[in-house]
């Protein structure tokens, strides 16, 4: 359903319950009255919920394709962070490759090697 | 063969770094951004944290108060079969709600990821790693003179530290100079889809504030729940005493005290979306003209406010449904 047709259809709706209340609230009608009253109330109900939910899902959906848009440029700051990051480990990977040298030529010196 | 794979990568990195630091200080001379921008764009991410919060928040109050609605008529029915379909119906449409405010979180979880990016490429996280790191290359390569000087009786002096200082300060302008780019381009690709996102925002607080109107869309749910529920006041009297028990008031109160509450929540946070694209939009501006962001202090700071708001909002909120 269009969100236009859908709203039109949620006003009778809301329409109708105020209807059916102002009804219920009449001390005068019969209690098989009321209680058939009732069961239109509740009826009238579920169609509402529906049509809330399906209002509020279509507001959703807008979100989600927001949101995806949004994800794209984030995928690429994540990258971005990630070969920054990957720069200033070069700096760690020599410091550590320099101290597996210094590690070796003492091991080999203390063996006699050099 | 380990010494061989050592030297290799020793090597290698040399050459890296012998490459790199021309580059460096080439690029010292060609920033992307100021250090007034890129502080402009931490504030804007330390300023937006915590806004995705207060529209599931919204939702979520909303989802209670229909419950809560759901019971408050409930007691007006005069058959068991009437009174239970209508509890029950309360119950299924909250928990549907509720469902969908959290797939309204998953989605605007993106901006929590946008503001936390923003703030990693905008701190100075990189270059204080790249501080001890040439800190403890200097010491390995001076470790390394000493076991020489030890082994062939030499006496090279150390240096260790000239190394670690040109290792930081090369090092640090090339970071500096990844960071300044990649927040450029983060900011000024992400201007539609913060557009389309603190739009569609907005659009589904409409339906939770709006007046009710077929050609504009807009439920205007939290005021029709409380209409419900004085529509059907009249009905909770008691048939002995023909007065209002006091917990009946009580939970009529709660149930219309929430619904003004959730009313201020969404208004905040149709408030709050607005001033972030605004103040998106501006930064946006600030740097494709490569002005002076110092004018974006107001936007930034009515930002702040706006997503500080409707935190306290959504506490109160919290506070009173616990």
């Amino acid at each position: 359903m269009a969100n236009t047709e859908r709203l039109a259809v949620l006003v009778k709706v809301r329409v109708a319950k105020q209807e059916v209340n102002t009804r219920r609230a009449d001390n005068s009608i019969s209690d098989r009255d009321r209680g058939l009253l009732e069961q239109v109330y509740t009826l009238l109900e579920e169609v509402e919920d529906d049509l809330i939910l399906q209002e509020i899902g279509d507001r959703i959906d807008e979100l989600k394709a927001a949101s995806a848009a949004l994800g794209k440029v984030t995928a690429k700051m994540d990258t971005d962070v990630k070969k920054i990051q990957k720069v200033v480990d070069l700096v760690d990977d020599a410091a550590q490759a320099l101290k597996a040298l210094a590690n070796i030529a003492a091991a080999a010196a203390a063996a006699g090697i050099l | 063969m380990m010494d061989h794979a050592n030297t290799r990568r020793t090597r290698r990195w040399f050459w890296q770094l012998a490459l790199t630091l021309p580059l460096s200080m080439a690029l010292a001379g060609c920033c992307v951004l100021t250090d007034t921008q890129v502080n402009a764009i931490n504030n804007f991410a330390q300023a937006t944290k915590g806004f995705s919060a207060s529209p599931a928040a919204v939702m979520e109050a909303h989802a209670t108060l229909r419950d809560e609605r759901g019971l408050l008529v409930a007691s007006t029915m005069t058959t068991s079969e009437n009174a239970l379909k209508t509890l029950e119906r309360g119950m299924r449409q909250e928990d549907r709600l509720r469902q969908k405010a959290s797939a309204a979180t998953a989605a605007l979880n993106i901006l929590d990821t946008y503001s936390d990016l923003l703030s990693t490429l905008s701190s100075d996280k990189f270059t204080d790693d790249l501080k001890n790191k040439s800190v403890a290359l200097g010491t390995a390569l001076d470790q390394d003179i000493g076991t020489l000087n030890k082994l062939t009786g030499g006496n090279i002096h150390s240096f260790g530290d000239l190394v670690a200082g040109i290792v930081r300060g090369g090092g640090g302008i090339l970071v500096r100079h990844m960071q300044q780019k990649a927040l450029y381009q983060a900011v000024t690709s992400a201007e539609e889809a913060v557009g389309q996102a603190t739009g569609a925002v907005e659009a589904l607080m409409a339906e939770y504030l709006s007046p009710f109107d077929p050609q504009k869309p807009g439920l205007n749910l939290f005021t029709q729940e409380s209409t419900e529920i004085k529509e059907n006041f009249p009905m909770m009297q008691s048939v002995v005493s023909h007065r209002w028990d006091l917990q009946t008031l009580d939970r009529v109160h709660s149930a219309l005290r929430s619904s003004e509450r959730g009313i201020a929540l969404a208004k905040s946070c149709t408030d709050a979306a607005a001033a972030y694209r605004q103040a998106h939009t501006k930064l946006v501006q600030a740097l494709k003209s490569g002005s002076d962001p110092s004018s974006l202090i107001a936007e930034i700071t009515a930002l702040a406010q706006q997503v500080k708001a409707g935190k306290a909002v959504r506490d109160e909120l919290k506070k009173k449904a616990a």
